[in-house]
């Protein structure tokens, strides 16, 4: 199934390049921070760009019409380098990675190379490859990473795409019912959510309370743990910011919620990500953007272990997404 | 003066307290006070003033507060009952003084 959700004809572009952000290197330095490497425990894999939702907050404009997946070469290679760096978790994600004919593979290979293995659905995607899927994701303890931004119909489905938050529901009850979210099944499902528009998210525990509260009161759906996490101004996010005349406050927002605190604990220190491609950048985010990981363009073919720890991270204006409020794990 | 509101004016609501700051701070203080977690959750807070805002047509509060339940994790459902709370209330205040109203003609009828 393909579901799109539309950009509304709001008012026209205005002008970004107009916009003067402080630079993050130089708020940083304000503060007295450096943003470099730390060891690196988690391995996200980027499978591609193909996905079955057009969803306005994506920050890598995934699409159907995307053509980027990663092959079965690039596969082995990622493979091959996991092996090499003994990462603690290995975080799968794209687009859809259910659209990746190569997933189980990938899954069946690297599952003994990390104590930790995560899968980031759309659920919608999932649905569609349940019957081919479920049975491997449980017998590799898969943790499931379901996008899930808001307990409200309308605003799910105007972010995601019309049909979507039924869908969801429909897709959670049927991962519960095979074991996910349940105590004691060991298989763990997890939630996120993201902002529905150009605002920032509210407070992770007290949303997962909620969540937890409401989901289980009026469908009876059960889950582990909820990620509220902010929406980064890259890809079709940043395009709807724009178009809908939000871009400049939205940034101003981020910029005012700058938390020197929170810097110690970004995800980008301890993480690895590789694209479809097998090319290694700093996040997914600086990969939404086409920046390199420490600015040089390194295939994961040709990296002999994890980057070495106090390597500089590079780091543009997206990035006080991560920092704004408690951070971005 | 094209307009008596302006968005831009919201953030310099704490110039207030130039020409008055032991006020200006005593306000501001009760008032950040009030908004903090209690018996009720900070959402429930900014949902109440969401709902006063528009009783007290404040385009600012309104501005403010919509945000606010936004960030705080409401929806639009639950904002828009919220609306429709004080819009009950407002309009119930006027109604029952229908009461005096038919108090008064009854007692100038025969």
């Amino acid at each position: 199934m393909t579901v799109q959700a539309t950009i509304p004809n709001l008012k026209p572009p205005s002008e970004e390049k107009t916009l003067e952000i402080v630079p993050f290197k130089s708020t940083l330095a304000k503060h007295d921070l450096k943003l470099v490497r730390n060891p690196a425990h988690t391995l996200q894999i980027n499978l591609g760009f193909l996905c079955n939702q057009t969803c306005l907050h994506c920050h890598l404009n995934a699409g159907p019409a995307r053509k980027e997946n990663m092959g079965s070469d690039t596969v082995n290679e990622v493979v091959a380098y996991a092996q090499r760096c003994h990462f603690d978790t290995i975080d799968i994600t794209g687009g859809a990675p259910e659209l990746n004919p190569h997933l189980l593979d990938l899954i069946k290979k690297i599952s003994p190379l990390a104590p930790r293995i995560m899968l980031r659905s759309n659920l919608s995607a999932l649905k569609d490859q349940m019957n081919r899927l479920i049975e491997p994701l449980k017998s590799h303890r898969v943790v499931i990473v379901a996008s899930f931004p808001s307990l409200n119909l309308n605003q799910t489905d105007s972010q995601r795409g019309e049909g979507i938050f039924a869908e969801s529901i429909a897709v959670l009850k049927e991962l519960n019912a095979m074991g996910y979210g349940r105590n004691g099944s060991g298989l763990e499902l997890n939630l996120v959510s993201n902002p529905t528009g150009a605002f920032l998210p509210p407070n992770q525990e007290k949303t997962e309370k909620r969540y937890h509260q409401i989901l289980d009161q009026k469908w009876g759906v059960r889950f582990n743990r909820l990620f509220s996490f902010a929406n980064v101004p890259l890809g079709r996010f940043r395009q709807w910011l724009i178009k809908s005349g939000n871009f400049e406050s939205y940034m101003q927002k981020l910029v005012s919620n700058f938390n020197p605190c929170s810097v110690e604990g970004l995800m980008c220190r301890t993480l690895v990500s590789v694209s479809w491609d097998g090319y290694l950048y700093d996040c997914d985010f600086n990969l939404a953007r086409g920046v390199y990981m420490s600015g040089k363009k390194i295939h994961v073919s040709e990296m002999p272990g994890p980057p070495e720890p106090d390597t500089p991270i590079v780091t543009a204006d997206h990035c006080y997404t991560c920092a704004a409020g408690l951070g971005f794990t | 003066m094209e307009t008596y509101y302006k968005p831009e004016d919201l953030p310099k609501f704490e110039e207030i307290g130039k020409e008055a700051p032991e006020l200006a701070r005593k306000f501001f203080d009760y008032y950040n006070a009030v908004f903090v977690e209690g018996e009720l959750t900070e959402r429930e807070k900014a949902l109440i003033a969401l709902a006063v805002a528009h009783a007290v047509q404040c385009p600012y509060c309104i501005d403010a507060y919509t945000q606010a339940c936004l960030e705080k994790g409401s929806n639009l459902a639950e904002m828009t009952e919220a609306v429709h709370v004080v819009t009950a209330i407002r309009g119930g205040a006027s109604l029952v003084h229908g009461v005096q109203m038919r108090n008064i003609a009854n007692k100038l009828s025969m």
